[in-house]
């Protein structure tokens, strides 16, 4: 519009900014402290999740005892240097159990990420880009599975067909599928409307070419943040499920059976549920740390680059 | 009179939607009518506000969107088959150029991946080797640097997609680019870059265009003729020095002058163009033309014939040409004036 005085607002002349270079000095200086703060953090995560995924893998190498073993003679040891963090109720090292724990922990929460991911986000790739009656009846399923808590629908599904580590995981990707299907079909809705959608569908390319080549790529950032980020959520799943008593069965350990165990010793013996709980926390702390580097990193616009 | 390239016939496009609580259905009239003729190797010029139908009208030609009535033929062939679908060889002998280069280019691919997608999906080119010799070619063709092929669009600049944009496009060799709002998005000194390697274009390979602006400037710069759209109807069409220079039309004369950097220049105009569900009776422009009169709000003018191959849709028009009545040039005059 026109002002009193005629003049057109693209006659105004800007006033020259002054001090523009101490303030950005000023803000540079800002960023690089949370920088470095970020690079210690990630690297932090990333020296917990190696040693857990090392000392769980390499565990029946590397363990310095047998984790079903049965010591009666050195019940309920408190941290030493033979035993470096205790022993149980049954004297067996809590060190070893911790490291055969995390070995099923996190192979049931890699393969049933992994499953959830993979059925979670075709089937939501699919709805967001085809619609119709499918978007209608897999996003009814994703309210039903929502609507459910994911414990509850674990205790009805493992009650119903037995507890083994196969059901395990598919309890575990039933109970996580929907939420990958959902923000990958709004992703996907879009992802749709944008030009270069448009002009593919100009030069004839088929729906499988576009859902591949143009789709695809561009959800693939979301959905490694996402599984990065499921990875810990599982966890506490599989954990809260053996915790009571429908996960990994016993003798063999899982960190969440064995902070179930302690509980009865918290007072004479706190390192026996302790120390799997510290180590399930920097786990999936360090998990989400990574989970939200990868989503800095993998974003073409936002890239902070270390 | 060149051969008409492009030939639009009456086309029509009406949405039907669902308004307010009760869901009342009511038709939104995006465009309305529209006739025009491209001849080949020539640029025709659509202007208008946001919300007039431009960009509907290209969807349409593009066959992106289904018409509801009327036809396009291009090079004497309809647009659509029997089966309503696209005639293959006429879709791949136009391509579009869209608006915004962020959205247009996908940030996972490659700018040559890109380029040579329609090359892939139309099956003209086939072998990696082959594909890379005509993306070479075509980067030199619209100004970009050879290594630019491994690049991700956002390493370029705005002005350097929209370069990748256009050699896209004429990478499977059409004869007909509809340009929708090509350079909207950019600065205004890299506009002058895109216009002038649109031009190149058009005269190395014959290329006839479509463009799509709202830009006075640039479609006095690149077109042969121009039609003027409000709410979906031109309200002026016709040869470009005609329509810019003998505007006969009251809306022309205000985009002119809005466009025009010369102080004091410009007419007034109050409020948004009215919403297309309830347009108003009579002709579409009178709720916010400085020279309505009685007869606009009751009765809708017809495009007519004025003396040198323009039309205009204007009860008035043969007084503005003549520079009559007094009346409306003093209201002018004083529009002009009283700012």
């Amino acid at each position: 519009m026109v002002d009193e005085t005629g003049e057109r607002p693209r006659h105004v002349d800007v006033p020259v900014a002054t001090g523009v270079t101490d303030t950005s000095v000023a803000v540079k200086a800002g960023q690089r402290s949370t920088f470095w703060l970020k690079k210690l953090q990630v690297g932090f995560a990333l020296c917990v999740v190696l040693v857990v995924i090392v000392a769980c893998a390499l565990s029946d190498v590397l363990a310095p005892y047998d984790p079903i073993a049965i010591s009666l003679g050195a019940t309920l040891q408190p941290p030493s240097a033979e035993h470096w963090l205790g022993t149980d109720q049954l004297g067996r090292d809590i060190l070893s159990r911790i490291m055969k724990g995390g070995q099923v922990s996190l192979l049931v929460a890699f393969t049933a990420v992994f499953l959830a991911g993979v059925i979670g986000g075709l089937v939501g790739v699919i709805a967001g880009y085809v619609g119709g009656v499918f978007d209608a009846v897999a996003m009814r399923l994703a309210d039903v599975q929502f609507a459910l808590p994911a414990v509850i629908l674990a205790l009805v599904l493992v009650g119903a067909v037995g507890s083994s580590l196969f059901n395990l995981v598919i309890v575990l990707s039933l109970a996580n599928w929907a939420r990958f299907a959902r923000v990958l079909r709004s992703e996907t809705l879009s992802l749709r409307e944008r030009g270069f959608v448009e002009l593919a569908k100009l030069s004839d390319a088929s729906t499988t070419r576009i859902v591949l080549r143009h789709i695809l790529p561009n959800v693939m950032s979301t959905f490694i943040v996402l599984a990065t980020l499921d990875i810990g959520i599982i966890i506490i799943l599989e954990a809260t499920l053996s915790f009571l008593g429908l996960g990994v069965q016993p003798p063999y350990p899982s960190w969440g059976t064995m902070i179930a165990d302690g509980r009865a010793f918290l007072e004479q013996a706190w390192w026996i549920s302790i120390f799997p709980g510290v180590v399930l926390i920097l786990t999936v702390l360090s998990g989400n740390i990574l989970g939200d580097a990868a989503r800095d990193r993998l974003s073409p616009t936002l890239s902070t680059k270390w | 009179m060149t051969h008409a390239f492009v030939s639009v016939r009456e086309l029509t496009k009406e949405y039907p939607v669902v308004t307010g609580f009760l869901g009342k259905k009511a038709t939104l009239t995006a465009v309305s009518d529209i006739s025009f003729d491209i001849g080949e190797g020539k640029t025709f010029g659509l202007v208008g506000e946001s919300g007039s139908g431009k960009t509907t009208t290209a969807r349409m030609i593009l066959g992106a969107e289904p018409a509801t009535s009327g036809s396009v033929k291009i090079d004497g062939k309809p647009l659509m088959n029997e089966k309503g679908r696209v005639d293959p060889v006429l879709r791949r002998m136009m391509q579009p150029v869209l608006q915004d280069p962020y959205t247009s280019l996908s940030p996972r691919m490659c700018v040559g991946h890109i380029i040579d997608e329609p090359l892939r999906t139309q099956k003209l080119l086939s072998g990696e080797r082959a594909l890379a010799q005509r993306v070479s070619e075509l980067l030199d063709m619209v100004g970009l640097p050879q290594d630019a092929a491994r690049r991700y669009p956002n390493e370029l600049s705005g002005g350097q997609r929209q370069r990748v944009a256009i050699a896209r496009a004429i990478a499977p060799k059409p004869r007909f680019l509809v340009l929708d709002e090509p350079v909207s998005a950019l600065d205004v000194s890299i506009q002058a870059q895109i216009l002038n390697l649109l031009k190149d274009l058009q005269s190395e390979f014959k290329l006839t265009y479509l463009l799509i602006s709202h830009d006075l400037s640039v479609v006095s710069f690149m077109s042969d003729a121009i039609g003027v759209m409000y709410l979906g109807r031109f309200m002026e069409i016709g040869p470009k020095d005609e329509v810019l220079r003998r505007s006969s039309h009251p809306y022309t004369m205000i985009l002119k002058s809005a466009a025009s950097t010369d102080e004091g220049a410009a007419l007034p105009i109050s409020g948004e163009i009215p919403s297309p569900l309830s347009p108003p009776s009579g002709c579409p422009f009178h709720t916010r033309c400085p020279f309505s009169q009685q007869i606009c709000a009751t009765t809708q003018p017809e495009l007519e014939a004025g003396p040198a191959g323009q039309f205009s849709a204007c009860h008035f028009a043969k007084d503005i040409r003549a520079g009559k009545p007094a009346g409306t040039c003093a209201t002018l005059a004083t529009g002009a004036m009283g700012r």
